[in-house]
């Protein structure tokens, strides 16, 4: 019991760092905004009882009217303080969301890849996302403090302007029975509202599973190549079947859930209802036998009614705090996933970068039984270019991950220049490697941004990474050159680039990065005969003293490469120049090679 | 500013109509809300009055809590009327909202493919997205009605509590209207000029958005580790977010600035409406119960006129929003929707392709991408297309394939030109294989079939499988055939590799089994071995078809009865690989490059 009493402070404390930790101004803004707030409605009831009071009684008018200048008085300056409070807090609101939103995809640039990879990782910041969105996690915890503040004052004040009340006097146990019937309508009140919120978070929960289905079929359509698909294929009908069906059963879902919140709002409406009535009644009574003045009546029952809300909302956020608690196990879960790949420590030599060894390397991906690769050993020297070329899902990519430590080997070790590559520093390790992978990524900033792959570069490099890259011409003819935008996402005079334009920018960039090992995975798919030409001649020229690794289905590339790696189902079969595998007629090179080779046979 | 396309006016009759189609309860409700809302106000100032009256008039103790009873009995009956009609409506309005945006998205789907590719109609449906996006129950698109039905109540209630101060005083009631009026103005005056200032601040947060969700995307992150573009991505965020900062910061100034004069209005008001009331109470002009209520009119009378006033302000905004939504609901479509005549069943197979004089050239460019274009294919005939990247072979396809209308020339199948098909049908006619991969959330079998499971062909599916060499490998997944894809979605779904992926398209190009079948670059991510098979398995898989063939392969174009030579547009070579090589000209030269390795 204490321990999961302390349990949930901890976990408070925490979200409450995270708090100041993403925008302080915001929360000290806001808890200012939420002390003054509550005040606003009592200057009025106060002042309206006393003014009341007083035309009844005296009728002083100085004092009427010093009422009244008060009351104005009291107004403004709250009124001004509040404005002010809430304009600077808003401005500070939406770098709150912004900066929490980065927060999350700091850590997902910065965790290990295998955790970034994982399912469960992916499920689990998917979970986090709509949590957030159903306003727990940070949202909660704001609003919260925000809350207990405005509350508690609101409570406090209603006591205070009200204190007159306890010099009532009546039957004590009528008093009593006041107070009791008081503590139920709280503890109804922030009973039923507590089952409403239950409602709500179970109909929310529920939406987290359509979300995921419901953010794809978003992209789907928001991406217009895939109108392609959906015209030519007469997928029309079914697709939107598909959505009437998920639109009904969340309709469904929605109208059963607000139905079972309705007796829950009656009650509360109701009950108040009443209380407010028998106050009334109560305390036009006690005003008949004189004990109280005609003005205190509304008085004594708008500050019993804000201080029943006060109250009630004060017990009924408690129990949520303990509820967000769970949501926030979640929430830190993802924020703390620790590394593993940060333990090395040992600096890497970038001058005398010979070799990387692979030595009896298995991997399985988390989760599968089978090897995606197995007892794999290889030397990769620097100046070398090796061509690895297998079927379909044989390994190659697998290897290539590997290597620049994207994961580590399930056993066998990586060496670099003899020592275990999980004993350098990983960062400096990952600098050693120029990877074009078969997906690469361009973002829509300036050209030169991405080819340094950094807001600061210097220009000199960029133009040169550039014209290696055989893009000169294609630069010179930019609106801007180098600070052209890639894409028109921002800019009216980006540039749309082609497949082939693309391709090379990403080489330029694995040129500029200036690494000693380049990986290229499959990179002339998407490019014309004459493209393709050029991107083997350039890397002759372009790597010559550089270690090359090349996957590739067109197995001329392999002309090129000084050591050939014929991967089967993970493991390795057969490895030499072209020239000797060809002549191993069983061997799976010569297959391969037959298989595409025939076809540019004259008369075959 | 421009002017929006659609006067308010024109909007609400617009979206009130669609509300009546698509949710006439939630209208309804919004509706009986009205009097409701009304009545409840009413009862609410009448209480105390009602007290004090009895109270300071003597009245008997018994009178006055029958009356008390009743009117609190009445308060307590509205407001829970008040929470029913909420709570259904909540469900309500999501159900319209929902079915705006089924409307939507069906326009999306069944729109010519030249609008959803064009950009203006493409920014036309994010804003439209816009309007729909709910946050809670509420749309900008279900917020609408409500503004509307809730400037009439607080009409109604501005001429009922207007009348009754006018009563006591028509200067108050004027003073009232006045100074709320000039507030209104200050605050839309900041308000329009925020309005102006996010031509500079939407790009800002566009920004900020794309940079936090890609690199937040998982996609991303290969590059992102190997070129520690972790540094690039902070930095530019750091730097724009204070750029952004600025912005807001500015307009929190002058915000607070026009509150400040809230203040000067507040002091005038209420300092004269106060001091007149009591100052007539005192007169023995108004009684004190009197005065109570007065007191109550004159601060409702306040929140009915600000409550006017920032209802247009609402309506105004949202129908500016729903503009797009609108424009968006209604863009103009060009292909022929005729009832279908079924023309495509009375026509023999295999078809004939003519291009006449064909151009194209996408909206806005310099030039046209297809330039001219005569090409004249014989039913059954086997083309190949061969240029270089950019010449304009998948233009030219889906211009021949409908998705795009020729700029000028025209097209003809089996003899009939493109619009006088129904676009349905025309469709119908083809079966393709695009570069790009995209699969639904559902079965590989409803992947193939594109139809739901209780009407597809298993014994087709499982054939088409086996054709592309598919089968065993599906065979061997949990579910076989009825395995769904995408892993994100489905627990146990299942991802397939590139190459599984792009069999997995031609899977479905051969159950549909259409007239005409095209294949652009079918084997980019195929292995030698699997290319090769395709290869092997292509005079089958087109026996009684006419077909046409795209491939940066040129081993490829061997199979094919003829090959096309696309050059920016054009039509270079034309002619059988025999043909072409004799001639010594570009095909001759591309084919060399690339064999040179082989041989």
């Amino acid at each position: 019991m204490i321990k999961n009493f302390l349990g949930h402070c901890t976990m408070i404390r925490q979200g409450i760092h995270l708090l100041i930790k993403i925008e302080k101004k915001y929360v000290i803004l806001h808890l200012f905004s939420c002390l003054l707030t509550p005040l606003l409605p009592y200057v009025n009831i106060y002042y309206m009882a006393q003014i009341i009071n007083e035309l009844a009684g005296s009728k002083n008018p100085n004092l009427l009217f010093s009422y009244i200048f008060t009351t104005i008085l009291i107004t403004i300056l709250l009124v001004l303080l509040i404005n002010a409070l809430n304009y600077m807090k808003q401005s500070h609101l939406d770098q709150f969301y912004k900066n929490e939103k980065m927060l999350f995809s700091e850590k997902t640039m910065t965790m290990d890849f295998n955790q970034l990879e994982s399912n469960y990782i992916r499920m689990l910041f998917e979970r986090i996302q709509i949590e957030s969105q159903s306003g727990h996690n940070a949202y909660f915890l704001y609003t919260f403090l925000g809350k207990s503040v405005s509350n508690l004052v609101s409570a406090i004040t209603a006591i205070v302007i009200s204190y007159d009340i306890f010099s009532i006097q009546i039957n004590i146990i009528l008093k009593l029975c006041a107070i009791i019937i008081i503590f139920i309508v709280i503890l109804i009140n922030a009973f039923s509202n507590y089952k409403t919120n239950l409602h709500m978070l179970k109909y929310y929960d529920m939406c987290v599973k359509f979300s995921a289905r419901l953010n794809f079929y978003y992209n789907y359509f928001q991406n217009y190549k895939t109108g392609k698909d959906v015209r030519l294929y007469n997928m029309e009908d079914y697709i939107l079947n598909l959505q009437r069906q998920d639109d009904a059963c969340n309709n469904d879902l929605v109208a059963k859930t607000k139905i079972r919140c309705l007796k829950y709002v009656l009650v509360n409406h109701v009950m108040i209802g009443i209380l407010s009535i028998a106050a009334y009644i109560f305390f036009t009574i006690i005003c008949y036998n004189g004990q109280i003045s005609v003005g205190n009546i509304t008085k004594y029952v708008f500050c019993l009614l804000l201080l029943v809300n006060a109250a009630s909302e004060m017990i009924l956020q408690l129990q949520s705090l303990i509820d967000n608690n769970k949501y926030l196990k979640n929430y830190f879960e993802y924020i703390n996933i620790p590394s593993a790949m940060n333990e090395g420590i040992l600096p890497v030599d970038f001058k005398n970068i010979s070799e990387i060894v692979f030595e009896d390397v298995s991997f399985q991906y988390p989760g599968s039984q089978k090897y995606a690769l197995k007892n794999f050993s290889f030397h990769f020297v620097k100046g070398k270019k090796v061509a690895i070329v297998g079927l379909n899902g044989s390994g190659k990519t697998t290897m290539i991950k590997l290597m620049c430590r994207l994961y580590n080997p399930t056993s066998g070790k990586i060496y670099l220049n003899g020592k275990d590559i999980r004993c350098y520093d990983y960062a400096q390790y990952l600098n050693l490697f120029g990877v074009i992978f078969q997906d690469f990524k361009l973002f829509s900033f300036s050209l030169a941004q991405n080819i340094a792959a950094n807001a600061i570069f210097d220009e000199d490099q960029v133009r040169q990474a550039l014209s290696k890259a055989g893009l000169n011409e294609w630069n010179a003819a930019l609106p801007k050159g180098i600070h052209t935008s890639l894409y028109k996402d921002f800019e009216e005079d980006g540039v749309e680039i082609s497949g082939g334009e693309a391709q090379k920018i990403a080489i330029a960039r694995a040129i500029y990065k200036e690494a000693d090992f380049i990986i290229l995975d499959e990179p002339t798919a998407a490019l014309d005969p004459i493209a393709e030409a050029e991107v083997y001649t350039q890397l002759d020229q372009l790597f010559e003293d550089k270690l090359v690794v090349f996957i590739s289905h067109r197995l001329s590339s392999c002309l090129f490469c000084d050591d050939i790696i014929v991967l089967h189902d993970g493991e390795l079969v057969q490895r030499g120049d072209h020239q000797t595998l060809l002549s191993n007629e069983k061997g799976n090179y010569y297959q391969l090679w037959r298989s595409q080779a025939q076809h540019y046979r004259e008369n075959s | 500013m421009t002017k929006p396309p659609h006067s308010i006016y024109n909007n609400i009759s617009y979206f009130l109509k669609l509300q009546f189609r698509l949710g006439k309860p939630s209208l309804f409700l919004l509706i009986i809300l009205i009097p409701v809302s009304l009545a409840l106000a009413l009862c609410n100032i009448y209480l105390p009055k009602l007290i004090v009256q009895g109270i300071l008039n003597f009245n008997k103790l018994y009178d006055i809590i029958v009356s008390l009873s009743i009117l609190g009995l009445a308060i307590i009956l509205l407001n829970a009327l008040n929470g029913i009609i909420d709570t259904l409506n909540y469900t309500e309005m999501l159900k319209y909202t929902r079915a705006l945006t089924f409307l939507k998205i069906e326009k999306t789907i069944r729109t010519d493919y030249e609008n959803i590719e064009s950009s203006r109609c493409r920014h036309l449906l994010q804003r439209a997205d816009q309007a729909l996006w709910t946050m809670g129950a509420d749309s900008t698109a279900s917020k609408f009605p409500k503004s509307i039905t809730g400037l009439i109540t607080d009409i109604f209630g501005f001429i009922l509590f207007g009348t009754l101060i006018t009563a006591i005083s028509p200067y108050l009631a004027a003073l009232l209207i006045g100074t709320q009026a000039l507030h209104f103005f200050i605050i839309q005056s900041v308000q329009k000029k925020q309005y102006l200032s996010r031509e500079h601040t939407e790009p800002l947060d566009r920004k900020l958005w794309y940079i936090a969700d890609n690199s937040g995307d998982y996609r991303s992150g290969k590059d992102i580790r190997i070129y520690g573009m972790n540094r690039w991505f902070v930095k530019l965020y750091k730097d724009l977010s204070k750029e952004r900062f600025a912005w807001d910061r500015k307009f929190s100034v002058k915000y607070f600035l026009a509150s400040l004069f809230e203040g000067l209005i507040i002091l005038l008001r209420d300092g004269f409406a106060y001091t007149m009331l009591i100052y007539m109470t005192l007169n023995q002009q108004i009684t004190i119960d009197n005065f109570v209520l007065y007191f109550g009119v004159i601060g409702s009378f306040a929140t009915w006129v600000g409550g006017i006033i920032n209802k247009i302000i609402d309506i105004s905004d949202a129908s500016l929003k729903l503009c797009d939504l609108r424009d968006y609901l209604d863009y103009g479509e060009k292909n022929n929707r005729r009832d279908s005549e079924k023309t495509t069943s009375a026509v023999p197979v295999p078809l004939s392709i003519e291009l006449d004089n064909v151009c194209y050239r996408f909206k806005d460019a310099e030039h046209d991408t297809i330039q001219n274009v005569n090409i004249s294919i014989q039913p059954g005939e086997k083309i190949a297309i061969v240029g270089l990247n950019g010449a304009g072979k998948t233009t030219l396809i889906k211009l021949i394939c409908g998705l795009y209308s020729a700029t000028s020339g025209k097209v003809h199948i089996a003899g009939k030109e493109k619009n006088e098909y129904n676009i349905y049908d025309y469709y119908s006619l083809f079966s393709i294989v695009f570069q790009d991969f995209h699969f639904l959330p559902v079965s590989i079998a409803c992947n193939v079939a594109g139809q739901e499971k209780d009407v597809l062909d298993r014994d087709r599916v499982t054939n088409c499988l086996k054709h592309v060499g598919l089968f065993d490998a599906i065979s061997h997944l949990p579910d076989g055939q009825d395995t769904l894809l995408n892993k994100q979605i489905h627990e146990n779904g299942t991802e397939l590799s590139g190459g599984e992926q792009q069999k997995l398209l031609l899977a479905r190009a051969i159950y549909k089994d259409a007239p005409i079948l095209i294949l652009d670059e079918p084997t980019a991510a195929l292995d030698p071995i699997a290319e090769n098979e395709l290869y092997q398995k292509y005079n089958e898989l087109t026996q009684n078809k006419t077909s046409i063939f795209i491939s940066h392969r040129l081993s490829s174009t061997r199979f094919c009865d003829r090959i096309l030579f696309f050059e920016q547009g054009k039509i270079v070579e034309s002619g059988s690989h025999d043909e072409l090589m004799r001639k010594n000209g570009k095909y001759h030269y591309l084919y060399q490059v690339q064999s040179q390795y082989y041989n």
